[in-house]
């Protein structure tokens, strides 16, 4: 067991005294030996070069947020960005990954749109979760090969 | 197992037959006074009606003093006047509703429209024209959106996420989105209800006879890979399934 809950060195962003840090790695068996890995990064910026190279070869992005923060459009603006400048085609979703009512998401997707001018999926789920996150990952993989 | 998966997530109910009827051109007292009647009298009429544009229609409800004769109306939709007069206003095939109509007045003049439109496919008019007219169109959305209770399954979510992305044709959310027309036509008003839905121009005939050649070659490369994962959620949705809860 590790402990991901450090003190915060980045108080200037957030103002808490510690933070959540982790990376994880997972891969998932498929058929004939191929296997889809799933990785994980940090989200604090400090760990942008993490996600540099993870976007250098990943097939499709995942971006969990907490959409009830107030700065939460500003966020996935600059996390999407970012898997943009690596491929304006990449698949993307995001995770609402604490609890928020419909209202307050369809208006966050509207937030988003309307900075970003475009349409970003995104589905509310409590990732402890397991079949709500079979569901996200299904969801996710009509992206990679709509047509 | 992905047939477990779709048993699984078709929930929109299929007891009796559903059909479009536009009341978009009623008064405000008629409107409500329909709206008020049909929570009783859809539980009891032939068919089950499901409030759509006028386009789409099969029955149109109207009042001749808020409908512009101007407007168009779908081939072989059936009107339904709201008039004093039982005559008016004439015309083949018109049905009337007194103005003060009666919970048992509606019912009549719906299932009497009901028999008509089933007249209509035995003589295999159908709905044709209104169907070319929403087939050949592209669809996408303006922005991400929740959708109500009937359209929760993933499947419309799934769908809903690749129209993020690019325009989907009918024959797409028929074929690949696995939708029947019902639901296809029942999602795509929601998605115009809720102001998200952007309409293309018809698709190019071209673009739609390959549709099909363009699935089948999804069975390489990454559509492989895909369909290993989709395959690979499968048994696991299978297996939460037989976890005791």
């Amino acid at each position: 067991m590790v402990d991901c809950d450090v003190p915060n060195m980045d108080p200037s962003s957030v103002a808490k005294a510690n933070t959540t840090v982790g990376a994880d790695f997972g891969v998932v068996d498929l058929d004939g030996g191929e296997q889809l890995h799933i990785y994980g990064s940090p989200g604090q910026d400090r760990f942008d070069f993490m996600r540099g190279w993870l976007l250098s070869m990943a097939i499709g992005v995942i971006i969990m947020v907490d959409a009830n923060e107030t700065n939460a459009v500003r966020t996935v603006e600059q996390y999407l960005q970012t898997v943009f400048s690596v491929s304006e085609d990449m698949p993307c979703i995001l995770l609402l990954a604490r609890p928020i009512s419909t209202e307050a998401s369809d208006r966050f997707a509207s937030q988003l749109t309307a900075t970003l001018g475009i349409a970003v999926p995104m589905i509310v789920v409590d990732v402890r979760e397991r079949p709500q996150m079979l569901d996200a990952l299904d969801i996710f993989s009509s992206l990679l090969a709509p047509l | 197992m992905c047939t477990l998966q779709f048993q699984a997530i078709n929930a929109v109910p299929t007891m009796r037959k559903a059909t479009f009827i536009s009341v978009s051109h009623l008064a405000e007292k008629e409107f409500l006074r329909y709206e008020l009647l049909m929570q009783i009298a859809n539980e009891r009429t032939v068919f089950r009606w499901i409030t759509s544009d006028l386009k789409f229609a099969s029955v149109a409800l109207l009042d001749p003093s808020v409908f512009d004769p101007r407007e168009m109306l779908p081939a072989n939709c059936i009107c339904i006047w709201i008039s004093e007069s039982p005559d008016h206003p004439p015309g083949r095939g018109n049905m009337s509703l007194p103005l003060n109509f009666r919970l048992q007045d509606l019912i009549n003049v719906l299932d009497r429209a009901a028999l008509r439109i089933l007249d209509l496919k035995i003589e295999q008019i159908g709905t044709h024209e209104v169907s070319d007219f929403v087939s050949q169109r592209i669809y996408r959305i303006s922005r991400w959106i929740n959708l109500g209770h009937d359209f929760s399954p993933i499947r419309f979510q799934k769908i809903l996420a690749v129209m993020t992305k690019q325009s989907v044709s009918w024959h797409w959310l028929l074929t690949y989105g696995g939708l029947t027309e019902r639901d296809a036509y029942m999602f795509l008003d929601e998605l115009r209800k809720k102001e998200v839905l952007i309409e293309g121009g018809e698709l190019p005939i071209a673009l739609e006879s390959a549709q099909p050649a363009y699935l089948d070659q999804k069975e390489s490369g990454v559509g492989m890979f895909v369909k290993k994962i989709n395959q690979w959620l499968g048994r696991n949705r299978a297996q939460e399934l037989e976890r005791p809860q």
